[in-house]
């Protein structure tokens, strides 16, 4: 099985490279995080004095915030394309009279998911990193008006690789939540957009829940660790939430997700025929 | 004789809708096999539950002897096919579009992708974007994608859709070619009944989801045997005579003169001899055909 979903794979990447939506993609998810923070320090009231420049972290907390959040809808509109769009054009019978299994696809779709998001994950690190490195200072944070500073750069930069850390996993659920809705439709187009308007209501829905429900809902967790640390790096006291930190739910709640996501899109797709 | 594709009480229902019932049917290794049928009698519908494209209701395929369920990836190695429209990435160049296929086909190596484009004339624009293609271009397309693993079993499901009348040629040059050459087995679907009849060996007629009748196309044709045309004079003296012949069904004059006559086709010499010793001078005796399409029609 692992050299037909190996070889599989490949052939995912030699389609999602050359869409042509794919490049127009990371194009915008590059100019978003250097808007992002080039635009935010003075909309944050965020501002370089004789003794204090612009600090990384700080930077990259802005573009890294925004450029996670473009990227999930990304992940998202690919990932909801993977099933529904070979329905669309037919090219699931191309496949499924291959020597493979069903299951062997839909193994090879989902690592294709994970690359992905992998692989969007690390460019919007790189590129928030890089125009933060660029544009500010590595240190800590001081005060605007008086030499004080706010927070130590050691504590700041724990807080930054925590935060790289935690995000993946919610971002990856993302991805699989499009695998689910990919395989509900033979639309792409329908599935593209039925799990847009789900994760952006989703999204916007989860912020007037209270904390205690917030925490189990998966949106929550996309910008969890993000948020913190652009307040934390603005000098402000927010800290990591206790209860979330105690049930490590950064982690557990999209792994809940995922394990729900991944075996119903699983039976959707095993038991569908092929009419397209 | 090798049995390579063989379906036994092939069912499917689609709720209230019998699609196809009871298909029973065998391709012998070496047929170019035509699957006949008007649309929506069930041709498409079978072939992808041949193809475990489509759960049966009821019934099994077994393609060269061993049931699809049992060993789906060994048999699709050797089975190449073409269902409906032919599905490509439009994006994509015909190349890229095979290499994809290539790859979840596996063992099969890189240089067959320009073999199969050459054998189907697409060659020249390889490299081109397929959604820049033709209709016809893209159904020879298909083609190349079924033929692409090297089969022994190839499945085409109307496959000279959307071609013109040189590319109808060429698609059935190959066909030929391969079952004459490499001896590629082919069941072919199809309503055009003139394609059939001169590309293939044997034909199944399939109407309402029952596969009527299945035989070779000579076996098949000699039962399109209507009657005999008789050329003869006097005319009106040969039809009287006839006539009166308990064995003859019908005699008619057609526009040009020539008597019609119906009867079984053993009985056509006793027309001549008893034309003959009645004093009638005939000049031609012809059997008359119905087309396969009248036949088919006619079932």
């Amino acid at each position: 099985m692992i050299p037909r979903v190996a070889r599989l794979v490949v052939a995912e990447f030699i389609k999602l490279s050359a869409h042509p939506f794919f490049y127009l993609a990371i194009a915008v998810l590059a100019v978003v995080i250097v808007v992002a923070e080039v635009l935010l320090p003075p909309v944050r009231s965020q501002n370089e004095t004789l003794w204090k420049s612009f600090n990384s972290i700080q930077l990259f907390a802005y573009g890294f915030k925004f450029g996670l959040l473009l990227a999930s809808f990304v992940l998202l509109i690919f990932s909801s394309m993977m099933f529904a769009g070979e329905f669309d054009r037919g090219t699931i019978k191309n496949l499924l009279t291959r020597p493979i299994t069903r299951t062997d696809l839909f193994v090879a779709k989902c690592v294709t998911v994970l690359a992905l998001a992998a692989t969007l994950y690390l460019f919007v690190l790189y590129v928030s990193f890089l125009y933060a490195f660029v544009r500010g200072d590595l240190g800590s944070v001081w005060d605007d008006g008086q030499y004080i500073m706010h927070r130590e750069y050691g504590e700041l930069a724990g807080y930054a690789r925590k935060v790289v850390l935690v995000s993946f996993l919610p971002f990856l659920a993302a991805g699989f939540f499009g695998i689910l809705v990919s395989n509900w439709t033979d639309s792409s187009g329908y599935s593209v957009a039925i799990a847009l308007v789900i994760y952006f209501i989703g999204y916007l829905i989860t912020g007037w829940f209270s904390d205690a429900v917030q925490r189990y809902t998966l949106f929550y967790h996309i910008t969890y660790g993000v948020e913190k640390l652009q307040t934390w790096a603005e000098g402000g006291r927010t800290r990591w939430n206790p209860d979330v930190e105690r049930g490590i739910l950064y982690a557990t709640v999209p792994l809940a997700y995922m394990a729900g996501f991944v075996p119903v899109a699983y039976a959707i797709f095993r038991s569908r025929n092929i009419n397209a | 004789m090798v049995v390579v594709l063989r379906t036994e009480g092939l069912t499917k229902h689609f709720g209230r809708l019998r699609a196809v019932q009871d298909l029973t049917l065998e391709v012998d290794e070496g047929d170019i096999y035509g699957f006949l049928g008007l649309n929506g009698a069930g041709k498409t519908t079978s072939m992808r539950m041949m193809l475990r494209l489509i759960r049966p209701t009821a019934g099994r395929v077994a393609i060269f002897g061993t049931d699809v369920h049992d060993d789906f990836i060994g048999i699709m190695k050797r089975v190449g096919s073409l269902i409906e429209l032919p599905a490509y990435y439009p994006y994509l160049s015909a190349v890229k579009n095979l290499e994809i296929l290539r790859l979840a086909t596996g063992g099969v190596p890189r240089s067959r992708i320009e073999e199969v484009l050459t054998i189907v004339g697409l060659r020249d624009r390889m490299n081109d974007r397929v959604g820049a293609y033709s209709q016809g271009m893209r159904q020879r397309l298909g083609i190349a994608m079924a033929l692409l693993p090297r089969p022994r079993l190839i499945l085409l499901d109307e496959p000279t859709n959307g071609l013109d009348p040189h590319g109808i040629n060429h698609v059935r040059g190959v066909i030929k070619a391969l079952n004459k050459d490499e001896g590629v087995t082919f069941l072919i679907s199809s309503h055009l009944l003139h394609e059939v009849e001169i590309t293939c060996n044997r034909v199944g007629i399939i109407k309402e989801g029952r596969l009527l009748l299945q035989d070779t196309v000579s076996r098949i044709l000699a039962r399109t045997v209507s009657g005999l045309s008789v050329t003869c004079e006097p005319a009106a003296r040969a039809a009287e005579l006839l006539r009166k012949e308990p064995w003859v069904s019908d005699v008619r004059t057609d526009e040009l003169g020539a008597l019609r006559v119906t009867c079984d086709p053993a009985r056509f010499a006793d027309v001549n001899s008893l034309l003959c010793k009645n004093g009638v001078t005939v000049s031609e005796l012809s059997p008359v055909r119905q087309t396969l399409e009248d036949f088919f029609l006619s079932q």
